[in-house]
């Protein structure tokens, strides 16, 4: 049985992440041609520009519906979002 | 930093975290490769995280995937009617999977209350976890996509057989999960 010395992230997972949180994750998993290519046509797709900062949760779904569609790699950073966005509304909604 | 290319072609950074196996570049994409989404799979995984909570006889079940920033429940038991239920997952940050998917090895915690690491966690100040048992899920391939887990609200110990029964279904789980990999 292994307890291993590791500690946990010290962020505010109860907040739901926003499109900023979404962008910079992106960023800095893919390759910077990479990056702005998926960045730029999911934005399209959805109909915000790139520059955007904040979204309602109904676009910012939408927006990890396209990001989903690019490559195994992107599909499990947006189920990987998706989850943060669905765990945070349902905390919310519970007042915690 | 590093690039290198992955199965897609897609030219991807190694970040300075890319020691820490929930953000390897190689462990995302090998998630990547299994179609998690089939009904059929949900079912087959819910009765195997049933076989965990029974394994241990604890109230709570879970077969989960640790993706880089949250875990998703692939299969569970016992979490009807809960918001961790309801999500279907939880933020990385409050996972204890992720700590069989670092060490790539069974993780225990009898009694998270006097648990250095996991005594402020909010699954065991607001949702009544007090003890944990899991195993990693290790594909043929080598990476450690999620684990097996079983949950219980009261202090526990742990015997090294039944740690090891834990070690054995997730191996079982691994042969199902690979069955959905997607080419």
């Amino acid at each position: 049985m292994t307890t291993p010395a590791v500690t946990r992230n010290q962020s505010n997972p109860s907040a739901p992440p926003t499109v900023d949180d979404v962008r910079d994750g992106l960023r800095a998993t893919l390759a910077p041609v990479d990056f702005e290519r998926v960045w730029t046509e999911v934005c399209a797709n959805v109909g915000v520009p790139t520059t955007v900062s904040s979204l309602p949760d109904s676009e910012l779904d939408a927006l990890l519906d396209q990001i989903a569609t690019q490559d195994r790699l992107c599909k499990v950073l947006a189920m990987s979002w998706r989850i943060r966005c669905t765990a945070a509304r349902k905390l919310h909604a519970l007042g915690r | 930093m590093n690039h290198h290319t992955d199965g897609d072609g897609v030219a991807v950074v190694l970040t300075d975290t890319a020691s820490d196996p929930l953000t390897d570049i190689s462990r995302l994409t090998e998630i990547g490769r299994y179609d998690l989404e089939p009904p059929e799979l949900k079912t087959v995984l819910d009765g195997l995280a049933t076989e965990a909570a029974q394994l241990l006889d604890l109230p709570v079940g879970i077969v989960s995937i640790v993706l880089d920033r949250s875990q998703l429940f692939a299969g569970s038991y016992g979490l009807d009617g809960t918001w961790l239920g309801d999500a279907g997952g939880t933020p990385s940050e409050w996972s204890f999977c992720i700590n069989a998917v670092r060490s790539r090895g069974p993780y225990v915690v009898e009694d998270a209350h006097i648990d250095l690491l996991q005594s402020d966690n909010p699954l065991v100040l607001f949702d009544g976890v007090r003890s944990y048992a899991g195993a990693p899920l290790i594909t043929s391939s080598g990476h450690a996509l999620g684990a097996c887990c079983a949950i219980g609200s009261e202090p526990r110990t742990f015997t090294g057989d039944e740690v090891k029964s834990l070690e054995q279904l997730a191996d079982r789980i691994v042969v199902v999960l690979e069955g959905y990999v997607l080419d």
